[in-house]
């Protein structure tokens, strides 16, 4: 396209290209980066700009230097060789000892073979071009060339020359007419100094020329000779008369006439000339014209990596327009005009309100049923009209709630929307306002835990902005409303006594996990795992309807049919719930599967015991764990899961009986509260032994009450 | 020939993907700030994207819709008792003392809208249809522009598709795009500019243009990994170490020799790969590529790895992906021990006559050659090919990880596609001259042959990296 990018400057492109080749950056080149970015043009245009001016073209241009040198040189030498073997050819052929010159063979000797390469050089052309460089006298030398240049010149510049040489000279259409013209010019080398030689020879002895045949008629001969002298005459060339050619007969006398050996010595010149080297000399200029072309209409292939990779810096797609409209607040999160209201927190003796805001309406039943609470049910605000409808029953009412309830879902993203709505809300009562935030694990299916806590954040700053109380805003997930989780929302209305909470039993449950460790084997069974969990599973057995709900287990029936499925989901849904360190560990993803699987096993004998006997559980938990186990952490991993639990089969079935136990000592919280505490109490520790277990779980058990004592203090 | 530059704002409710939807839209990592709180971006911040130099398309990120309730009530305030034009209303309102206070960012968006030829309205599908969407929706139709729905987080198992395209239909939306900004679908973009196309064909030259410019780009990407892979591959089955015959020692340690070279080579291939692809070293390592930390984690001579791409790892010595050669088995000296021979290598050298000279003469030296087998040329393909797809599919605006389902169906596509490998890397193990492995010291230049060659297998392998995609591709 530009005019302005010359070949060699495309070849020095190459040259680059073929030096940063291997790396796995592109050369830094700033400065020659951005003169070429402010080229105009397309992006090979560019790419030559940047080529001419980085730092190595430098260092590269005597190496292209070099390379042509040598390359110059190794043809010189070819024309040399050339040149001596057509007059070696001219002596062979001619110099018979007697003078005495056999017509067919001294034109055989000088034209079989080069027809026979040219007839071969058409064929080649026709059919493989590729081959070329293989197949031709050219390719040969270019192979020489290329191995010469290459072992004088030993830097990684002239290697990179030589590959971008090669690559462009030795193929496609400048390699197939560049490798042709240096065949044709060698031929023609040869033929010129073969026709040199003819004449030097001829010049300077005398021949006799004679045609001889044993099995073929004269006239045959004869006929022969008249065909093939007949485009050397054309030219002008002497060529021997019907009877000139029968006085030859080598079986008679010969005839040693001057003008008989005058049309002898022009048919032999004239056909090396018109058959050797005329077709080569016109080949030649047809290679070098296509050549020339062919040069011309060369591209860089953009589509090279090596020179992909640079597109973006040399010929950006996008360009920044800056900031149009700029932030003038310059206040991040919610609108300040929501948090200049003031709420007068008036009493009512009323029920509390509940209301849920741009939620759906959640898995347990609405309004969740609280001991003690009879809910204000204000219903679900999705748009203008229900929150108009709220505020206008708001307002309405002489006897006002006594506290509103907004349960805001997780999953959506707080905005000032909602925020000028609870506000207007607040207002429109004037008493205290609570938050509930449900729906967490439905967020945390749809990404990691951290967005979860961002998110949490986020509603406590809208709840910040529109004045409820930092202790009035709890994570509650009504999806999974459980004993523990009623008792505190109830709790937070002030209502008192509404539900026993969990007794602690943790000592008891590792308790149990040590005794039963001191009779197992190095790799308990599943039957021995199981009767573990069962007795930890015993010791929770009063509060057994709100942990059993995490395994979300199907009827008796259901639980036949789906037993695989269910144990797996089982221990899915324990492996989620472990922090994200502990993801990464093999080692308790494992264990978490086998709480998991085990405590689908526990829970399922605690509801339905008659069913559960007749199932065959056994062979199904090992299933259900290795393929969570699977899915879960990378394959390679899973790999090193599969040998280290060969070895270690005690320690993992201690960590999850010791999993599955904190699981049920902190059953009531929401599951994102419950991986806090669990990041917080499990660390890495050696369950091998009986001894150490002991020690590992004590160490356990104190971190979770400090864990327990931040909750409460929070 | 000018193209007629198209101005887009890009709006929506808050958090739904709007910057991440420039970013994918312009390639551009950098762009503007992606987070997954409410009100990330609160300016109207522009771009463009340039076709040879020139601007062609303006997109406009603005700050979120947040109160749209609040704001319709307002402009309905406005209106009054008079039935006035929604946009004199609106542009009535942008000129109010309340465009600069409360609803100051909506005013924002809605002035950007006003300047722009389209605006593209971005959902999050996971989102249910609520009645601020509705007010929003009914908004923009107030500014009497060309909208197109686009539906973000498509791929997401949450996201409620067709609710979302009954809602828009109820709106009369009908050109609805769904563009996963963090799972890229190689069509998504084209169907999002087809979609603007049909509501504003002032524009159609330049999203015709545009549409074919990123064909070809892709392409062109398609074709370089392709060839990365090929230069990649004839490293290294032309790749030759020495070992003395009957040495044990000297065996194993020529392995692990031949062993790191190759996996050191595959490492830079996978960085060039990533660097192609514009990918730097912080952003490839979020889950949703096969790598960790920017490099494969299972190590290339594992048997985990050949058996993740579903190639039998059957003798022992294809665990260990290298075999001895071979020669030994022809010239009668069958040594023992560890000089297994793989049938498939044997087969593959015996054809190919041309250092069999020199091997012969190694042989009476008392050495013997070592090279990667046809597996561990296979499994080094898979794995840049699969890279290769998971890059071109991946956007530049993810912040999380993906969770994605298995590469095995893929993985036994791949493979069954590549059962033969091409002919060229059977030439290649015979030219030791070809591979650029292990002597960096004193480089040798590669020759047209290996040029040709290397065109040969980029070609074959360009013809799996196109093959459609049975399945979403997506990795753990």
């Amino acid at each position: 396209m530009s005019p302005s990018v010359a070949f060699r400057d495309r070849l020095l492109a190459e040259s680059v290209r073929a030096l940063e080749h291997d790396g796995s950056q592109p050369i830094d080149a700033p400065d020659a980066e951005a003169i070429a970015a402010a080229t105009a043009g397309d992006f090979e245009t560019r790419l030559v700009a940047r080529a001419r001016v980085i730092a190595v073209a430098d260092r590269l241009e005597p190496a292209m230097r070099n390379t042509g040198k040598v390359f110059l040189g190794i043809v010189a030498i070819g024309v040399l060789l050339a040149a001596v073997a057509g007059l070696s050819a001219a002596r062979a052929s001619l110099g018979a000892d007697n003078n005495e010159v056999n017509v067919s063979w001294a034109l055989g000797g000088l034209l079989a073979v080069q027809t026979i390469m040219l007839l071969a050089w058409v064929v080649v052309m026709v059919k493989t071009p590729t081959s070329l460089s293989s197949l031709s006298l050219g390719g040969a030398a270019f192979g020489v060339a290329r191995r010469m240049a290459s072992r004088w010149h030993r830097s990684a510049e002239n290697a990179a020359v030589i590959e971008a040489t090669g690559a462009v000279f030795a193929r496609g259409a400048i390699g197939r007419w560049t490798l042709s013209s240096i065949s044709h010019a060698l031929w023609l080398v040869f033929n010129a100094s073969c026709v040199l030689g003819v004449v030097l020879i001829l010049s300077t002895g005398l021949y006799r020329f004679v045609w001889e045949t044993t099995i073929l008629p004269a006239d045959a001969f004869t006929s022969l000779t008249r065909a093939t002298a007949w485009l050397p005459s054309q030219l002008g060339f002497p060529t021997p008369s019907v009877d000139q050619i029968a006085a030859s007969d080598g079986s008679l006398t010969p005839d040693l006439s001057e003008a008989t050996r005058h049309a002898w010595s022009g048919l032999l010149i004239g056909s090396v000339v018109t058959y050797g080297l005329m077709p080569r000399l016109g080949l030649l200029v047809l290679c070098v014209w296509r050549q020339t072309r062919a040069r011309r209409a060369y591209r860089l292939d953009t589509s090279r990596p090596g020179y992909l990779r640079l597109r973006s810096r040399l010929m950006p797609g996008t360009k920044s327009l800056g900031v149009i409209d700029p932030d003038t607040d310059g206040e991040g999160g919610l609108d300040p005009v929501v948090r200049s209201l003031v709420a007068s927190n008036r009493t009512h003796g009323g029920a509390p309100a509940l209301l849920g805001v741009e939620i759906e309406p959640p898995a347990t039943p609405w309004p969740p049923s609280v001991a003690g609470v009879a809910w204000r049910d204000l219903g679900f605000v999705d748009g203008r009209a229900d929150r108009q409808r709220v505020l206008g029953e708001l307002g309405n009412g002489s006897d006002g709630p006594s506290i509103t309830v907004a349960v805001c879902g997780l999953t959506t993203t707080p905005d000032r929307g909602i925020a000028a709505f609870l506000g207007d809300v607040r207002q429109a009562t004037g008493v205290r306002m609570a938050m509930v935030l449900t729906g967490g694990e439905a967020l945390r299916k749809r990404a990691d835990g951290g967005q979860l806590a961002t998110r949490v954040d986020d509603w406590r700053a809208l709840a910040d902005a529109i004045g409820v109380a930092a202790g009035d805003v709890i994570e509650l997930d009504l999806d999974h409303l459980t004993d523990v989780s009623a008792a505190k929302l109830a709790s937070l209305l002030g209502v008192e006594g509404a539900a026993a909470v969990a007794h602690r039993r943790i000592e008891d449950a590792f308790d149990a996990i040590v005794d039963h460790v001191r009779g197992w084997p190095p790799e308990p069974d599943t039957k021995q795992q199981v009767s573990l969990h069962q007795a930890i599973g015993n010791l929770y057995r009063p509060e057994m309807s709100s942990w059993t709900q995490r395994f979300r287990l199907p009827d008796a029936a259901g639980l036949k049919d789906n037993l695989p499925e269910t144990l797996r989901a089982g221990a899915q849904g324990i492996v989620a719930m472990l922090p994200r360190r502990l993801k990464a560990d093999t080692r308790w993803v494992a264990s978490g599967a086998i709480a998991g699987a085990l405590g689908c096993v526990t829970a399922a004998a605690l509801l339905s015991p008659a069913a559960i006997v007749a199932l065959p559980m056994w062979s199904v938990v090992g299933a259900a764990i290795t393929a969570v186990v699977r899915a879960t952490v990378s394959s390679d991993a899973a790999g090193a899961a599969e040998n280290a639990s060969d070895g270690s089969a005690r320690g993992d079935a201690v960590r999850g009986a010791a999993l599955f136990a904190l699981l049920l000592e902190l059953q009531g919280r929401d599951e994102a509260a419950i991986t806090r505490i669990l990041d917080d109490v499990v660390a890495d520790a050696d369950f091998d032994t009986p001894d150490n277990v002991q020690q590992s779980l004590d160490a356990m058990r104190h971190r979770l009450d400090i864990a327990l004592a931040g909750e409460a203090a929070s | 020939m000018s193209l007629a530059v198209l101005r887009l704002a890009v709006v929506g409710h808050t958090n739904t993907g709007k910057t991440s939807l420039l970013r994918t839209l312009t390639r551009s990592v950098d762009f503007g700030e992606v987070s997954p709180r409410p009100a990330t971006t609160r300016q109207v911040e522009g771009t463009a994207i340039l076709l040879g130099g020139a601007a062609v398309m303006e997109l406009y990120d603005t700050p979120g819709l947040e109160d749209s309730i609040g704001l319709l009530d307002l402009l309905d305030g406005l209106a009054g008792k008079r039935r006035a034009d929604g946009l004199e209303v609106v542009r009535q309102f942008l000129d109010s003392r309340a465009a600069k206070k409360r609803v100051g960012q909506e005013a924002k968006a809605l002035r950007q809208v006003l300047e722009c030829d389209m605006a593209l309205y971005v959902i999050d599908a996971r989102v249910r249809v609520l009645g601020k969407h509705r007010d929003e929706l009914e908004i923009l139709a107030r500014c009497a522009k060309p909208v197109v729905p686009v539906l973000n987080f498509t791929a997401d198992p949450a996201a409620l598709v067709a609710l979302w395209r009954d809602q828009l239909a109820r709106t009369n939306m009908h050109a609805v795009a769904e563009f996963d900004t963090v799972v890229v679908d190689e069509m998504s973009e084209q169907r999002l500019f087809e979609k603007m196309r049909i509501l504003l064909d002032t524009h159609a030259a330049t999203l015709d243009a545009l549409i074919e410019e990123r064909r070809e780009l892709r392409a062109t990407l398609m074709r370089a990994s392709a060839d990365l892979t090929a230069d990649l591959l004839l490293d290294a089955a032309a790749d030759v170490v020495q070992v003395p015959v009957d040495d044990e020692p000297a065996l194993e340690k020529g392995l692990e020799q031949l062993r790191q070279l190759v996996r050191d080579r595959e490492q830079r291939s996978v960085e060039q790969l990533l660097g192609l692809h514009q990918f730097r070293d912080k952003d490839y390592d979020r889950g949703d590529t096969p790598l960790v930390n920017g490099q494969w984690g299972l190590d290339l001579f594992s048997p985990e790895a050949v058996k993740q791409f579903g190639l039998k790892a059957g003798s022992a010595a294809a665990a260990g992906a290298l075999v001895g050669l071979m020669l030994d088995a022809m010239v009668g000296g069958v040594s023992g021990g560890a000089m297994t021979v793989a049938g498939a290598t044997v087969g593959g050298l015996l054809g190919a006559g041309r250092t069999h000279g020199r091997r012969l003469l190694d042989r009476a030296r008392g050495t013997t050659e070592l090279r990667c087998d046809d597996n561990t040329l296979r499994l080094l393909a898979l794995r840049q090919i699969m890279l290769a797809r998971s890059l071109l599919r991946r956007g530049h605006a993810a912040v999380t990880p993906v969770a994605a389902p298995s590469p095995t169906g893929l993985a036994e596509t791949l493979q069954r596609s590549l059962k033969r490998l091409p002919s060229a890397l059977d030439q290649a193990r015979t030219r030791p001259t070809w591979t650029k492995l292990g002597n960096s010291a004193a480089p040798r230049p590669a020759g047209p042959g290996r040029a040709a060659a290397q065109a040969n297998v980029a070609r074959a392998i360009l013809q799996v990296l196109q093959r459609p995609a049975d399945q979403p591709l997506m990795f753990p």
